[in-house]
């Protein structure tokens, strides 16, 4: 029996999908490194959308960047990229937000939660990324180190920024969920 | 707004040339195919003549070159960053076998970074014209029948294909619409004095935030009325359903696959 309330669950997966795909493009002006939304995006899926789904938006994501659309960071596409060097963050979207799903009723409760949340959620996704280029990609371990340093601030303020957003949504009750 | 915004990722345009009359389903194999093959070629100028050859095939479609550049305009200047990113290194992690053409502060961009560097961003931008080939001539609605059929196999493991092809192609088609909406709540809230341009960080965070939410809760909304729409239809994914343009293998297709595969072993082999 398809229930109206899973087919809006399936939709909003979809445009979740979408927004993230987005996110890899716009471009933000802050600091020197082009900051993009993208890993933002990506927790929101993990907290606004109840269990699976924020998983599901994700596998949707990596299947339309392997079939070979232009999805990912930087107008990447194609199966070849979960073995390149941004590989590890790909797979680190399915883990971490896999993680986050799993115990979404606790991170949502508090704005002390949900910053908890957003930051293992990086933390995760930065260590997988890291090992990922060394393991993986052979990239040179003082670059790796350098770039996984290097997005270590962003990473920060984007947790707030999230923070901020989901409070708003979230625990302010403004999302109609 | 101009017209060129809306010519991005996803959109698609009407027309009756060789390219929008190919199966669906071969096109986006086809498109799997391309993205696997690119990453075997080793040199610059086999991308360079791959890039040339999805340019050619760009200009067979009814709209001029210059919209498709101006509406990739935020790609290429994440390619740019690509590219920086490719030629320059550090000093110390260089090997002795590079040439090194320059260094400031520890930084040093080498010959072989330079190669690199062009090589990565010839390789994003054929797989951003192989994709912008896909979409441009192929509708939302083929692209639902054509993953439909591709993912049909997979239903045998407990996979829901219907949902799945039903999902990525509404994905797909939001992409174009959701950086419109993005473009207009941007202008919006600089309409309002929120601005990226100026400020400091915790101005520009707030900034962000005035962005974020319009456009989470907009999204969800047209995703709400999408599944009421397709509810007050009696759509139901899981029900065998009938397209109006049952497509078929014809001769056109069978020479589009052997010319493609003749043009990469042809571009394989001329080194």
């Amino acid at each position: 029996m398809y229930t109206q309330y899973r087919m809006r669950l399936y939709m909003r997966s979809a445009l979740f999908t979408a927004l993230i795909s987005v996110s890899a493009f716009v471009v933000l002006p802050i600091g020197m490194v082009p900051l993009t939304m993208q890993s933002l995006m990506v927790q929101f899926a993990a907290l606004l959308l109840p269990a699976p789904y924020g998983v599901i938006s994700i596998l949707l994501y990596l299947f339309v960047g392997a079939l070979g659309f232009p999805v990912f960071s930087q107008g990447r596409g194609g199966l070849a990229h979960f073995v390149g060097p941004t590989g590890g963050y790909l797979l680190g979207f399915l883990v971490a937000n896999g993680f986050l799903q799993l115990k979404r009723s606790i991170f949502i409760r508090s704005r002390t939660m949900l910053f908890t949340g957003l930051f293992l959620h990086t933390v995760i996704l930065l260590a997988l990324g890291h090992v990922h280029m060394v393991a993986v990609a052979s990239v040179g371990s003082l670059k790796a180190e350098m770039i996984s340093m290097g997005l270590i601030l962003p990473s920060i303020i984007k947790i707030v920024i999230g923070t901020l957003v989901l409070d708003w949504l979230i625990i302010k009750r403004r999302f109609r969920s | 707004m101009t017209q060129a915004t809306h010519l991005v990722l996803g959109q698609s345009i009407p027309g009756n040339s060789f390219l929008h009359r190919i199966h669906p389903v071969l096109k986006i194999l086809i498109l799997l195919v391309h993205c696997i093959l690119i990453f075997q070629f080793k040199s610059s100028w086999e991308l360079l003549a791959v890039v040339l050859a999805e340019l050619l095939l760009i200009r067979m479609l009814p709209f001029s070159l210059r919209l498709l550049i101006s509406g990739y305009f935020p790609f290429l200047i994440l390619l740019g960053f690509t590219f920086f990113m490719n030629w320059i290194s550090f000093a110390s992690e260089i090997p002795e076998s590079h040439t090194v053409t320059f260094e400031i502060f520890g930084l040093a961009g080498t010959q072989e970074g330079l190669e690199k560097g062009i090589f990565f961003s010839l390789r994003v931008l054929t797989i951003l014209l192989a994709s912008s080939l896909l979409t441009l001539s192929t509708s939302s609605v083929e692209i639902t029948y054509a993953l439909d059929k591709l993912l049909k196999p997979f239903k045998r493991f407990g996979f829901p294909a219907e949902e799945f092809a039903l999902m990525m192609s509404i994905s797909l088609r939001f992409i174009p619409v959701l950086f419109e909406e993005l473009k207009k709540i941007r202008r919006a809230q600089e309409a309002r004095g929120a601005s990226l341009k100026r400020g400091n960080l915790s101005k520009k965070a707030r900034v962000i935030q005035s962005l974020m939410i319009p456009l989470l809760q907009s999204s969800m909304q047209r995703a709400d009325q999408l599944a009421i729409a397709m509810e007050v239809r009696g759509f139901d994914p899981q029900r065998e359903r009938t397209s109006i343009q049952e497509h078929q293998l014809k001769w056109l297709d069978a020479s589009t696959i052997s010319t493609y595969l003749l043009c990469m072993v042809l571009i394989y082999q001329i080194p």
